[in-house]
């Protein structure tokens, strides 16, 4: 089915655009998925001991532990791949073979009545194999999109995705982990005033980086089996970056960084890279000559 | 080495847990772009793993007791700390990528975290809040708060705000500076910093080892392109080595003379004495490795976390005297057994107009 609307939206650049013509795939418009959720934060406010507060002895506000809100974990998984989910589908009516230069975005929002949402977007071009107006050589090359019909999603650029058929791959999917954490403020305590690593938080924040990045692979296995015709061998491009789930000022006073009491900091981590897999055998994109690198000292300043 | 009761942590469960599935599944991750991938592929090499080591200290800003006259020292215990902190991040990224196998870590970036610190996030709003009123045509010797800023400046801008939603007849909400950000900003305590390296774990196809002298695989920062044109050109990475110097020069040293041009001797001095010292360590490093050359040096200023005052930042320094640190790093090589391998290279006149791209909203660089 090659059902090419014309004119198609894409956010290609002017090169991306040429080289993805060159191997025969025109753009067959701009998908997008979005879901919003509430990124409700209940749980990860210290409890009240209430024996304290009715009898005293003891801090009345009992501070959270630093660990992680599976919770929240587990939202932002859904949300981040629903939204992944429905960009391919819509990349799937297009009849598009896939789609190239995925961007993640969170965007945060307070509504009313102090509702903190987060809204995950995923906004990429759709791509499909125009055999009627591609190269000869390719006119029998096999479709790209996945065994069981969908559509292939990558974060790649045109040029990267060009390079990679050369070379033999061809994207999956854009595979994502996450993990969110909140922090235990009380565990700077008895290092204050000296110089010292501290373990507490280092071990938070290198477990949910690893966390992260250990869900990204279980997800991916369990969608893909090893031994699935589309199960990736590698991921490219893969980055692990982290951001507040939540602000830590709502404004006005009393709500200071510094007296924000009982409300931990809530931390989340995310992982994002390019599932791969290798072409399928006898698919003429694979350049069967070695990848030449070529030393060039540009003259252009 | 135990401080305050606890074993420095180690590689957390989930990471070899990861680890071992990659292993398993034959799965490979990395953080390098597809050029770069393949340009490894073509060195001989495969990507194994994405490996990382994270540490997260407290640096106390102590000024050392000094002699009158004395033209500025090295913090000791600072250097220390701040060489430590980085040394831990990197050696719990070795552990994960000799756990996975690999000859060597490329393409490590060393990140260095201040949001953790609540003062310095607290700046950052309360410079958004002045950037606001200055808009809203506030005079600035209404919003200069001075000395006092952290403790009042959330009343005045409230305030502000308020005035501003009852004039626009908006109900109240929160103002702009208090919008979340892309960054985050996880108030941990003052002084908090977080160290971490980040890197792609590689091994060697052939059966030659590229671990280093101390059999450990290498580490460095040089990118896919780099690695490949380093290992075509007959060297082989086997470190990553860098030095630092944390260096105070108290207050009354930076003053010169209003009518006079002159030279600031002791920062002058201070700058060189510290830059010195650090290359040293760097070169020291080196030789321990065994290795004849250092490339992709890097020699960065920095004053982190430890600036006790946000308020006049540019003249803070004649009051509380300058805290610096140089850091110096670079990836130690030695050249490969049989290589003295010439690259061909040739010249090129590049035609593409990046500009072009930028302006019209295309994602090319």
């Amino acid at each position: 089915m090659t059902m090419r609307p014309v004119p198609a939206l894409s956010d290609l650049g002017v090169t991306e655009f040429l080289v993805l013509s060159r191997l025969g795939f025109l753009p067959h418009g701009l998908v997008v998925g979005a879901c919003v959720y509430e990124a409700d934060t209940r749980g990860t406010a210290g409890s009240i001991d209430l024996f304290a507060a009715l009898f005293g002895g003891g801090p009345v506000q009992r501070p959270v532990p630093t660990q992680e809100v599976i919770a929240l974990s587990d939202a932002v998984r859904s949300a981040r791949s629903l939204a992944i989910e429905r960009m391919r589908a819509q990349a799937a009516v297009m009849g598009a073979d896939g789609v190239v230069g995925v961007r993640l975005d969170v965007e945060h929002h307070l509504w009313r009545g102090n509702h903190q949402v987060a809204k995950f977007v995923a906004v990429g071009t759709a791509v499909g194999h125009d055999r009627a107006h591609g190269p000869t050589e390719l006119r029998d090359a096999p479709s790209l999109r996945l065994v069981d019909g969908a559509p292939f999603t990558s974060d790649l650029s045109g040029q990267d995705f060009v390079a990679l058929l050369q070379a033999g791959y061809r994207p999956v999917t854009v595979a994502s982990g996450t993990c969110v954490y909140q922090l235990n403020l009380a565990e700077m305590a008895p290092y204050r005033g000296y110089n010292a690593e501290i373990p507490g938080y280092t071990r938070a924040f290198f477990d949910a980086r690893e966390t992260a990045m250990a869900r990204l692979q279980y997800d991916l296995f369990t969608r893909w089996a090893p031994g699935h015709p589309d199960a990736p061998t590698g991921i490219v491009g893969m980055t692990v970056s982290e951001a507040a789930h939540r602000p830590q000022t709502m404004g006005g006073p009393g709500r200071n960084v510094l007296s924000q009491g009982a409300n931990a900091p809530v931390v989340e981590f995310t992982a994002v890279g390019t599932a791969i897999a290798s072409l399928r055998p006898g698919d003429p994109r694979r350049v069967t000559a070695p990848v030449k690198p070529l030393v060039v000292v540009p003259l252009d300043r | 080495m135990t401080q305050g009761g606890q074993p420095p942590p180690d590689i957390p469960r989930h990471a070899h847990q990861r680890i071992a599935e990659m292993k398993a599944k034959h799965l490979f991750t990395c953080d390098l772009s597809v050029n770069e991938f393949l340009l490894v592929k073509e060195a001989g090499f495969d990507p194994l793993g994405l490996v990382m080591g994270t540490s997260i200290y407290h640096v106390v800003p102590t000024v050392p007791p000094m002699q009158p006259g004395q033209p500025g020292c090295e913090v000791g215990t600072m250097t220390q700390a701040l060489y430590h902190a980085r040394d831990l991040a990197m050696q719990r990224m070795e552990a994960e990528a000799d756990e996975l196998g690999g000859d060597g870590i490329i393409g490590v970036k060393l990140v260095v975290n201040l949001d953790g610190d609540p003062q310095r996030v607290a700046w950052k709003l309360y410079r958004k809040w002045q950037a606001w009123a200055h808009e809203q045509g506030y005079p600035r010797r209404m919003t200069n708060l001075g000395y006092n800023w952290f403790a009042t400046w959330q009343q005045v801008a409230w305030g502000q705000w308020q005035m501003f939603c009852a004039q626009q007849g908006w109900p109240p909400q929160p103002p702009p500076w208090a919008i979340p950000t892309k960054k985050p900003t996880y108030a941990l305590g003052q002084n908090v910093v977080e160290f971490m390296a980040i890197g792609t774990a590689v091994k060697h196809r052939g059966s030659e080892s590229f671990k280093n002298r101390h059999g450990k695989p290498f580490q460095s920062d040089l990118s896919g392109q780099e690695f490949w044109t380093l290992i075509r050109s007959g060297y082989r990475p086997v470190g990553f080595v860098m030095g630092n110097c944390v260096y105070y020069v108290p207050p009354q040293l930076l003053q010169a003379q209003r009518t006079k041009n002159c030279e600031l001797t002791a920062y002058t001095h201070a700058l060189y004495d510290a830059r010195e010292l650090a290359m040293e360590r760097l070169e020291y490093e080196a030789e321990s490795l065994g290795a004849t050359g250092i490339v992709d040096v890097n020699v960065s200023e920095h004053s982190h976390a430890w600036r006790r005052d946000y308020v006049n930042v540019g003249n803070a320094a004649l009051q509380s005297g300058e805290m610096i640190e140089l850091f110096v790093i670079g990836t130690a090589v030695v050249p490969m057994e049989g290589g003295a391998a010439r690259l061909d290279t040739s010249l090129i006149h590049v035609v593409n107009d990046t500009r072009g791209a930028l302006v019209l909203g295309g994602r090319e660089p």
